[in-house]
């Protein structure tokens, strides 16, 4: 059961930032490279990008595996 | 760190590892290691990273067809030894967990709303909503992979225990959370105020 009113709270922002169409987690791994180094430079984020930032905000996974990339490029 | 990544284009990359070239093969590695030491910072030891740098090597020799060149090689190459490593030490941490036993947990409703009056009927007119939305809208399956991701599964282990691909338990996730919007959009819950709900007041349309 659903029942807690954060897991109900976190499932509205969920829905809140819900678009028709999303990429999913294998589509963000095959872009996330440019996104990053893109990112690293602390450059603007080009409108290219905009359905991988969107699944970075909905996904935490992907997120947790960016933040580590991006860990790597700046440790370079 | 990585000088590696400074003294090779990506041609020679792309061309070094399609010809299996052992010493292109070595640096790869070499540069995947210390890529994943800095990206799982303490959380695996020196052996769970070299097998996990190997297991990169690998995937990394299947897929460098699919290499576009639209960043560098290392990093491409980095990208996938982090979602391999990320994934072997999700499914490590929730091995002992059953999809079954997260479901049937039960967790007691808190107190998070303190606030009084208007706001907080309005607040609880939409959770109210919300909750008779996953009750009606949401199959089964739907249902089990929100309550799961809501509750820190991570979809690989999703995707393990139903048997599913990561692609289609993301979908499932996408559908469920569209027809709920449309769920909160029909009984006049507008959705561009739903973010601020989340973490605050609700207001009808």
């Amino acid at each position: 059961m659903i029942e807690t009113e954060q897991e109900l709270l976190d499932l509205l922002a969920a829905i809140a930032d819900t678009r028709d169409v999303e990429i999913d987690c294998d589509a963000f791994l095959d872009r996330v490279a440019p996104l990053a180094e893109q990112l690293r430079q602390e450059v603007a984020l080009s409108d290219a990008f905009y359905a991988e930032a969107h699944h970075l905000r909905i996904c935490s996974g992907c997120r947790e595996e960016f933040d580590a990339l991006l860990a790597v490029l700046r440790g370079e | 760190m990585n000088q590696v990544t400074e003294t090779r284009t990506n041609e020679a990359w792309v061309a070094g590892v399609r010809a299996q070239d052992g010493a292109v093969l070595m640096s790869l590695r070499s540069y995947l290691c210390r890529s994943l030491t800095v990206a799982l910072s303490g959380r695996a030891g020196q052996g769970d990273v070299e097998d996990f740098a190997q297991l990169a090597l690998e995937r990394v020799l299947e897929r460098v067809d699919s290499f576009r060149g639209d960043s560098r090689f290392t990093t491409w190459a980095s990208a996938i030894a982090i979602r391999i490593a990320f994934g072997e030490l999700r499914r490590k941490a929730w091995g002992n967990e059953s999809l079954e036993v997260l479901l049937a947990e039960r967790r007691a409703p808190e107190a998070v709303t303190k606030e009084t009056g208007r706001d907080a009927a309005a607040r609880g007119e939409l959770l109210t909503a919300l909750k008779a939305g996953i009750a009606t809208e949401l199959s089964e399956r739907q249902f089990a992979i929100v309550t799961a991701e809501l509750r820190g599964m991570p979809t690989a282990v999703i995707s393990k225990e139903m048997g599913m691909s990561t692609g289609a338990i993301y979908k499932m996730h996408h559908d469920a959370r569209k027809k709920l919007r449309r769920y909160l959009e029909q009984r006049g819950f507008s959705v561009a105020d739903l973010g601020a709900l989340s973490v605050g007041v609700g207001e009808r349309r």
